[in-house]
């Protein structure tokens, strides 16, 4: 195992070399990020020039990626203009821990990540745990109870949900439960209090509590939990009944073993090993946030700041984005490895 | 399988008790909560950080501001310095100075005594380049000397004559060098002080001169402003201001809507009738200063068009093909205005005209100068080549929506036009980036170029100046239309060094005819700035005296109060 997971290491190397070099040449794409300095009167020459040579956008393109990843406190930059460096780089680059300074909140990437990650992972924790707690139990009961009227309703369900994106979700959820909640309830002089937030973390005008918190979190996390529970409820169904048809549920089942037994212990058990790989996949995403979601609901989050930093283009926050990314898919692979073998036995890494 | 249920059950309407129990905190303060559509990543005064340029208003005033009619008032000085009052002054070799006088009494929001040092910080700031990363305009250009007369008093001197000592290169009095000064010393920029950052704000670093004072910054989620107690002016209704950053545009309907936010501004014309429509809000409009405008390259074009973008006639075939009022007005909306030129309208001539949509006229104009459709496919064409019109803009839902209706109005005098909309940043990249506009790669492009909404100066050699047209040798020049009147040059000048308003005026209006005359800009529509505001929470009539320059808009929110009881 230990040979294993040190190769599949040593692969994830050019892997991630290759992603990053892609990233790094679209994150240019979108052109230069202080081009419309050249349509602002009170912008001088001077001034554009200073701001590409402190972000080190007046270096070519590869000599940005090399300064990405180890620095430029090896050279010296030209900040007055006259052709020669004078002043000291500053950047120690990725391969020494440092992110980069983002252009678009001129401050380092690493600062920008350390505010914005705890409220991404209070949004997409959430939304994941009540995802899979009740993928699970509408997955599960649905093969249970398959072709009952619940296993056809959450089936039609889950293909309305599945087909619609999250931005409609979201906004039709808003509409219900925030907008038109208060219609109805200053109609019938009832207490719009009962009416959910339109957006963002906190009430401003509140106490920032817990409960104005998860009053908050409702209508975000409805909005993601809606269409990931449609889509991992149809595959949990789909594993649990080719699971319980098998020879040994039947044998289970003649040796009288309790039904919540071979449900939870030997069905789900085995049906849940394609479960751990779209898992795995998805929890590096749960760090980066969703950015539809919310840029919709305010929510200050990583997902919120990659939007802004890709109008403008900002490279460095993008890059450590995509790194982040790329490395979370690559670390929870090999997690998701190595859960196979405890949970069947059977499989064996050579 | 039940106990779960039961336990998921209990779980969800513990979760579902607690966030419905939870009220509002008990509000004992008056508070006014803004939507805002962007947060600024820093407080940092540079044009890129619009949105926090217009957070000053509210806890950094300047010397003096301009109210929703553009009319000049004095907020930290006792008197707009002028000729009339002595403040200017003509010096033997025509430069200008100004003297400048601070009301006594000024206190920073910390208490500390505002004074003449405060601003020569700041002159200091400004004429090296190296101490911080702000748009310096042309002021290390023009300003000689800063002179200290005494504690409330000081004076620029201009090496050139200064006309516009209002709008630009004016003295900056609203950074305190007691908290900044430390920051220089320490870092020799003040880009890395905390009185610019959110900790910097939660911390109180952010020390100004205005009605409130900056409190809480909370990173993506709002800015909380308190009032201030040593502003001296009108003391503001409202306790405590709040900007709350709300990205998506429907959302911000919305949330205006629930309650959750009591002023919407800056939003497009497609959503005045959505605010309109919402109970106990009002919606109100003012002049913006920005206008979209065909651009048409006359002058630094390569393309296989260019001797028709070169013929004056063709240009003005190629607006009087266009019906600019009902496309302004089914675009943008009833009563937009069309500008007549890109100066500020207060230097119009009265006589200014404008091309009206005349297809017949279009047509005839095009068969006089030899583009005719010969070959029956609907384009004209000369010499064997089509009359197509590279048209570009950028990705801006508005400006393509006018990008295909032009195309239409041209199509039917048999012009054609491929429509290119591109992203912002390609459209106004450098010379050496390749931008669009900059190279010359373009026929007629539809794009908004901020003027000035105070000064007539144009600045003409770098924007329409023969000079300014960007090339390998000098690629610097912004002048991409390749625009070149040398009458025009001359004027514009002119109207740069002359301080005398009335003979500026005159001087202003014949350089506007010579700028009309060369037939390459042609307004589409004024922006308004609309406002939305909740009539229970804002008595809508002490909210209608804002800012009109885009930058001021909240610059009398001291006089904004609740309804009456």
């Amino acid at each position: 195992m230990t040979k294993y997971i040190v190769q599949r290491v040593l692969q994830a190397i050019p892997l991630l070399i290759i992603v990053t070099i892609v990233v790094f040449t679209l994150s240019f794409a979108g052109g230069n990020p202080f081009a419309y300095l050249a349509q602002d009167p009170r912008a001088t020459e001077q001034d554009r020039h200073l701001l590409n040579e402190k972000f080190g956008l007046n270096d070519p393109i590869p000599q940005q990626f090399v300064t990405w990843l180890i620095g430029d406190d090896w050279r010296m930059r030209d900040l007055d203009m006259d052709g020669e460096g004078e002043t000291p780089g500053e950047r120690l680059g990725i391969l020494r821990g440092d992110f980069g300074q983002s252009i678009s909140y001129r401050k380092p990437v690493a600062t920008v990540f350390a505010e914005r990650m705890p409220n991404t992972l209070i949004l997409m924790v959430t939304q994941y745990v009540v995802t899979i707690v009740f993928a699970l139990g509408i997955g599960i009961l649905a093969a249970i109870k398959q072709y009952s009227w619940f296993d056809n309703i959450a089936t039609g369900a889950s293909f309305i949900l599945f087909s619609m994106p999250v931005f409609l979700v979201a906004l039709l959820l808003v509409q219900v439960f925030a907008v038109q909640c208060r219609e109805l309830m200053k109609a019938i002089g009832g207490d719009v209090g009962i009416c959910l937030p339109v957006q963002g973390m906190y009430d401003v005008r509140g106490d920032r509590s817990f409960g104005d918190l998860l009053r908050h979190l409702i209508l975000p996390v409805a909005s993601l939990a809606a269409i990931s529970i449609a889509g991992y409820s149809r595959y949990i169904r789909s594993t649990m009944l080719e699971v319980i048809n098998s020879d040994y549920i039947r044998t289970a089942r003649s040796k009288g073993l309790p039904e919540r037994r071979i449900t939870f212990l030997h069905a789900l058990k085995n049906a849940s090993l394609p479960l751990v790989t779209i898992i795995a996949l998805d929890i590096p995403f749960l760090f980066g946030g969703a950015v539809i979601t919310e840029t919709v609901f305010s929510w200050p989050g990583m997902g919120l700041a990659f939007i802004n930093a890709v109008r403008p283009a900002d490279p460095p926050l993008l890059m450590a984005f995509t790194v982040m990314t790329a490395v979370g898919v690559v670390l929870f692979q090999l997690i998701a490895d190595v859960i196979y073998s405890w949970i069947d036995p059977r499989i064996r890494y050579n | 399988m039940k106990r779960m249920s039961r336990f998921i059950l209990v779980a969800l309407v513990a979760v579902l008790a607690l966030s419905m129990g939870i009220s509002a905190a008990a509000q004992d303060e008056n508070i006014l909560v803004i939507g805002w559509e962007q947060e600024p990543p820093l407080l940092t005064p540079r044009s890129d950080l619009a949105f926090g340029a217009q957070l000053q208003n509210f806890y950094a005033r300047g010397l003096w501001d301009w109210d929703v009619n553009r009319e000049i008032f004095p907020i930290m000085v006792e008197e707009i310095p002028s000729p009339e009052n002595g403040m200017v002054e003509t010096l033997e070799n025509g430069n200008t100075k100004v003297t400048y006088k601070l009301r006594e009494g000024l206190l920073w929001s910390d208490g500390e005594a505002i004074t003449s040092a405060d601003c020569a910080f700041w002159h200091e700031l400004t004429m090296d380049p190296t101490t911080g990363t702000f748009q310096r305009g042309s002021y290390v250009d023009v300003v000689e000397s800063f002179e200290v007369i005494d504690d409330l008093s000081f004076s620029i001197t201009y090496n050139v004559p200064f006309p516009d000592y209002t709008s630009q290169s004016t003295a900056t009095c609203s950074y305190p060098e007691h908290v900044l000064r430390p920051a220089l010393e320490a870092d020799g920029t003040i880009d890395n002080s905390p009185y610019f950052t959110p900790d910097g704000v939660n911390a109180g670093a952010t020390v100004g001169y205005g009605p409130y004072v900056i409190s809480e910054w909370i990173v993506g989620d709002s800015i909380r402003f308190e009032a201030n107690p040593n502003w001296d002016g009108q003391a503001p209704a409202f306790d405590v201001v709040i900007t709350r950053f709300i990205l998506d545009t429907a959302q911000m309907q919305n949330a205006l809507s629930a309650g959750e936010i009591d002023v919407a501004f800056n939003f497009s014309n497609d959503f005045v009738e959505g605010y309109q429509a919402i109970d106990g809000v009002e919606v109100f409009g003012t002049p913006g200063v920005f206008g979209d405008a065909l651009w048409m390259n006359y002058g630094n074009n390569t393309g296989p068009i260019a001797d028709a973008m070169a013929d004056k006639n063709v240009r003005i075939a190629l607006v009087a093909s266009i019906d600019r009022p009902t496309l302004a007005e089914q675009l943008v909306g009833p009563g937009t205005i069309i500008p007549k030129a890109w100066h500020p309208e207060t230097y119009w001539p009265e006589d200014l005209g404008m091309i009206e949509y005349d297809p017949e006229m279009a047509a005839q104009l095009l068969d006089e100068a030899g583009w005719v459709d010969a070959d029956g496919d609907g384009i004209r064409e000369k010499d064997g080549v089509p009359l197509v019109i590279s048209f570009f803009t950028t990705d801006a839902q508005l400006r393509g929506d006018f990008q295909i209706a032009i195309q239409e109005y041209w199509s039917a005098v048999g012009i054609g036009a491929t429509l290119q909309p591109v992203p912002a940043a390609i459209l106004f990249g450098s010379y050496l980036e390749n931008g669009i506009l900059s190279t010359g790669a373009f026929d007629v492009a539809i794009f908004a170029l901020s003027a000035s909404a105070l000064s007539p100066y144009a600045d003409a050699p770098e924007w329409f100046g023969c000079d300014g047209v960007p090339t390998a040798e000098d690629p610097n020049g912004s002048n991409g239309w390749g625009s070149c009147s040398p009458e025009y040059d001359a004027l514009d000048l002119e109207v740069g060094r002359t301080v005398d308003p009335a003979a500026r005026l005159e001087l202003a209006q014949e350089a506007i005819r010579e700028f009309v005359d060369e037939q390459f800009w042609h307004g589409l529509y004024l922006r308004q700035t609309w406002y939305a505001i909740n009539t229970s929470a804002v008595d809508p009539a002490t909210a209608r005296d804002v800012g009109t320059l885009s930058s001021n808009y909240f610059n009398k929110i001291e006089f904004w109060a609740p309804p009456a009881a």
